[in-house]
């Protein structure tokens, strides 16, 4: 899926610093050093008349980013958080409220054990350590759509901390495996929705969504551009969803990501000023934000304005491709944070834990080790483990015999194909794993052959059935007779005797002619390899 | 709470024209604009507060029992005031649910009676666990009442092997010696029904004043956040969010009510949170340590449930501090999470 997504970055129009684009294609990451061949090469590009990106050539390439990313996941429960409130997007506003998620006084929070659950399986698939006690804080600020005047969140006892996330990168952007450092996931609610109308003199508050559980993801500083920030957040995703504890959608809010960027000269360990960036609604959108903000950052650095890089909240603009401020901080925000009196704490007991970590599913990480190690390249890894419904696909369809190679093959290539014109999901496609293992066990055991097979399989794709019927119904049984085959290469011999001449004569080219019109004759049954075989004996015979 | 009572039939009548003190900020229920609460016995002195209207009611036989909450005193303060029984349950017997919560690690709904037969009937109505209120206790509530026995069935000395601890703290400087003679009066008294009683010492006594105000302040000031006007309560309309909030509170929320506030507010902030919240915490738990280590050695403690009489209406308006001095004798119970009976003889 985010190799998908990558392509289509690729072709932007609205291209500010094309230069960095050329130069992921072609495997090179921007802010690591670049040996000074393709530096030059670069310098030859025409770019755009903006005085900033001519600057571009001229800067050091001895910095390096520092970026960090801040996710929040929001939880697939049945109901919120702290009360038994059921939560769908876009239902109608203020439809689904109480007076505990609506704060009105004398509510109370009663914790969803779910949440607790949820967190745990997170907080493992993560490498994480758990905090067997820990407890619940207020977070306390005020806006309009946070009802209580706090948040209920976790401050210096997060549920999980120090685990960490391992990453494939994508070939075209260099491959590469790559661990990523976690800090802490903890628990907390949800704020409600404010719409602000037209006229801007009044905004409205929507509850809907205030006390949904949440659990925010912090990374260690580990990425260092764009591209590995994407699949970090491309691989959070498909954590969530392996795990069955969000649908992880960015578009519609239930995963969410901030970034924090930051430069400093390649040697120095101090950081530099770090930057935070909002409003990110796709993985492709993260990744330009990223690599945008890295190049102004740098320019700064490079006219000696490291100073102008302040600490403040800066917005992507995703029409102008650009960040903007948004606001300046006006040093850090006080929560005045302190233990919520309200919730017990939260305590885990050894065996709680071994049955949440017994009942995880295997993880996208596990998946792309094991087909590894089942000799398939990196592409086929990659593409075969990242969704977790094609990885189910093919492993069903192991397990009924095909081998790795065969079955790969075809899901990423016909099955694909067919899938994207058609725009279907592999859960849609009328083909079961069962018959495309049959359909594989039946061209390798030379019932028929790989043309025909391809043919078998747009029917089963489009119509679903099974191999053995449309074999037998249309009579698609390959031909390994030699005998019979020979009565056929021996029938067009004769009927082509030109074409014999030729052949004869030197024409060598021809043998594939005669394959052909032999093919027709057979309908597409003769077994290709044989038919050659047989086919070059009798034009290469004296008789 | 009211379902728990509509469930053993018992009569809920609102409070009639009785101030509920704002908010329960009140240890003299006087900070309203209306009406001013009397205390029944000479309506030139406080009632006592928060619960003070409560209080009034049943010693004015308006009803025969009243609900209040006690966050520090809220309850036995003012039944003392207004010679009454007033009882705080263990914090978690009775659910918060639908309190307005003030100190949510303090609160706890208490009940007045004339008797404290009475005041125990109430009490077992209205106890038990509630799945809505997470801090409320699992613990079953045993039939009491029928531990109840009447006066005439009593022998001569009923409260034989009963310890009891008079606090020796409670009987020293800063109590009127009025006071010290009424509570004096009271344990020869219980000495005389049968019980050995000594007096014990509990050195951390005095810090609990310090440590109710900072803790009680700064959780309410966390839970008084959410009347900001924006969902209900008056609005004052204003150009920037800020000063909506702002002005609606300022206008909305009496002057002693702001001062906890900014009080508890200044307690959480960062760099006062170490030295004020956390500290104060760390001491209630000595506290409450040293409470559970006296009742390990008797069975019940007794002291004054005020350091003085009801004072007159007007007399502590312009000195909050020794209003709030007042509470000295209650606020440990809460801190410790201890049930306690005002009982007045």
């Amino acid at each position: 899926m985010s190799y998908t997504m990558f392509r289509t970055f690729q072709v932007h129009p609205f291209l500010l610093y094309p230069t960095s684009i050329l130069k992921r294609r072609n495997g090179f990451l921007y802010s690591t050093t670049i040996p000074k061949a393709t530096q030059s090469s670069q310098t030859e590009t025409k770019v755009s008349t903006s005085s900033q990106s001519k600057n571009l050539y001229k800067i050091p390439k001895d910095y390096e980013a520092v970026i960090g990313i801040e996710t929040h996941v929001q939880l697939s429960t049945l109901t919120k958080a702290f009360c038994n409130c059921p939560y769908s997007y876009g239902s109608f506003p203020n439809s689904s409220i109480c007076p505990v998620c609506m704060g009105l006084p004398g509510a109370l929070p009663v914790l969803n054990n779910k949440v607790i659950e949820f967190a745990v399986k997170l907080g493992l698939a993560l490498n994480c350590n758990l905090a067997f006690n820990s407890k619940f804080d207020r977070k306390q600020y005020f806006y309009p759509d946070l009802p209580k005047g706090y948040q209920i969140s976790q401050f210096d006892v997060p549920i999980a901390a120090s685990g960490f996330l391992d990453v494939d990168i994508p070939l075209e952007f260099g491959g590469g495996h790559k661990r990523f450092g976690i800090t802490r996931v903890h628990m907390e609610e949800d704020a409600g929705k404010l719409m602000h109308t037209e006229k801007g003199n009044y905004s409205q508050v929507d509850l809907n969504r205030a006390g949904v559980p949440l659990l925010e993801i912090v990374s260690e500083p580990d990425m260092r551009n764009g591209i590995e920030a994407a699949e970090y957040a491309a691989e959070i995703q498909r954590l969530v969803r392996y795990l069955g504890v969000s649908n992880g959608n960015m578009q519609e809010g239930s995963l969410r990501c901030d970034v924090n960027v930051s430069v400093r000269p390649i040697g120095q360990s101090k950081f530099g000023t770090k930057v935070e960036v909002k409003n990110l609604n796709s993985f492709s959108s993260m990744s330009r934000a990223i690599d945008f903000e890295i190049s102004r950052q740098v320019l700064l650095h490079s006219q000696g304005q490291e100073d102008q890089i302040v600490q403040e909240t800066r917005l992507w603009e995703e029409g102008s491709q650009r960040t903007i401020t948004m606001r300046k901080k006006e040093g850090l925000a006080d929560y005045r944070y302190f233990p919520e009196p309200d919730l017990p704490s939260v305590i885990l007991s050894q065996e709680y834990v071994d049955g949440i970590q017994t009942s995880l599913p295997e993880l996208p990480e596990e998946k792309r080790r094991r087909y590894e190690k089942m000799g398939l390249g990196m592409q086929d890894v990659i593409f075969l483990a990242n969704d977790k419904n094609i990885a189910e696909f093919f492993d069903a369809t192991l397990a009924k015999g095909a081998d790795a190679k065969s079955a790969a093959n075809w899901i990423m290539s016909d099955i694909a194909a067919f899938m994207k014109n058609e725009k279907l999901t592999i859960n849609d496609i009328k083909l079961t794993p069962e018959e495309l293992s049959e359909l594989i066990a039946s061209i390798k055991g030379g019932i028929i052959s790989g043309k025909i097979g391809k043919e078998i399989l747009f029917e089963l794709l489009a119509k679903g059935g099974s191999v053995k019927e449309i074999i037998e119904k249309k009579d698609l049984v390959q031909i390994t007779d030699p005998v019979e085959i020979e009565k056929m290469v021996v029938k067009v011999i004769e009927e082509n005797p030109k074409q014999l001449e030729q052949y004869r004569g030197g024409k060598t080219k021809l043998q594939g002619y005669f394959a052909g019109q032999v093919m027709k004759a057979s309908k597409g049954k003769a077994n290709p390899g044989l038919l050659n075989k047989i086919l070059l004996e009798k034009l290469n015979s004296t008789t | 709470m009211n379902q728990k009572a509509r469930d053993t039939n018992l009569m809920v009548q609102k409070q009639k024209m009785n101030n509920v003190a704002e908010i329960t900020c009140s240890a003299s229920n006087l900070d309203e604009e209306d009406e001013v609460t009397a205390n029944p016995w000479d309506v030139s002195r406080v009632p006592g507060g928060s619960s003070g209207g409560s209080a009034a009611a049943v010693s004015a036989r308006q009803c025969v029992v009243s609900l209040g909450s006690d966050t520090g005193e809220s309850v036995r303060q003012p039944a003392s005031f207004c010679g009454v029984v007033g009882l705080k349950p263990t914090y978690g017997r009775v659910s918060r649910f639908g309190l307005m919560a003030y100190a949510s690690s303090l609160d706890a709904i208490g009940c007045f009676g004339s008797s404290v037969a009475d005041t125990g009937i109430l009490l077992h109505a209205i106890a038990g666990h509630d799945r809505f209120d997470a801090t409320s206790s699992k613990q079953e509530v045993p039939n009491f009442l029928s531990h109840f026995d009447s006066a005439s069935s009593l022998e001569s000395k009923p409260l034989k092997g009963l310890r009891v601890g008079l606090i020796r703290e409670t009987i020293e400087d800063g109590v009127d010696a009025g006071v010290v003679s009424a509570i004096r009066a009271a344990a020869s008294h219980f000495e005389e029904l049968g019980c050995s009683l000594n007096e014990v010492s509990l050195p951390s006594f005095s810090l609990g004043l310090p440590v109710y105000y900072v803790l009680a302040l700064s959780e309410s000031s966390s839970n008084l956040s959410r009347y900001d006007g924006i969902r209900y309560g008056n609005q004052v309309h204003a150009d920037e969010l800020d000063s909506l909030y702002g002005d609606s509170r300022a206008k909305g929320l009496g002057s002693e009510v702001k001062m906890r506030i900014l009080m508890g507010t200044y307690a959480l902030s960062a760099g006062y949170y170490d030295a004020y919240y956390k500290r104060a915490q760390q001491v209630r738990t000595i506290i409450r340590n040293s409470f559970k280590e006296a009742l390990n050695q008797y069975d019940i403690l007794i002291s004054p449930a005020a350091p003085s009489v009801a004072y007159k209406i007007g007399e502590k308006k312009n000195d909050p501090l020794a209003m709030y001095a007042g509470d000295i004798m209650t606020v440990n119970v809460n801190l410790a999470g201890l049930p306690a009976l005002e009982n007045s003889f």
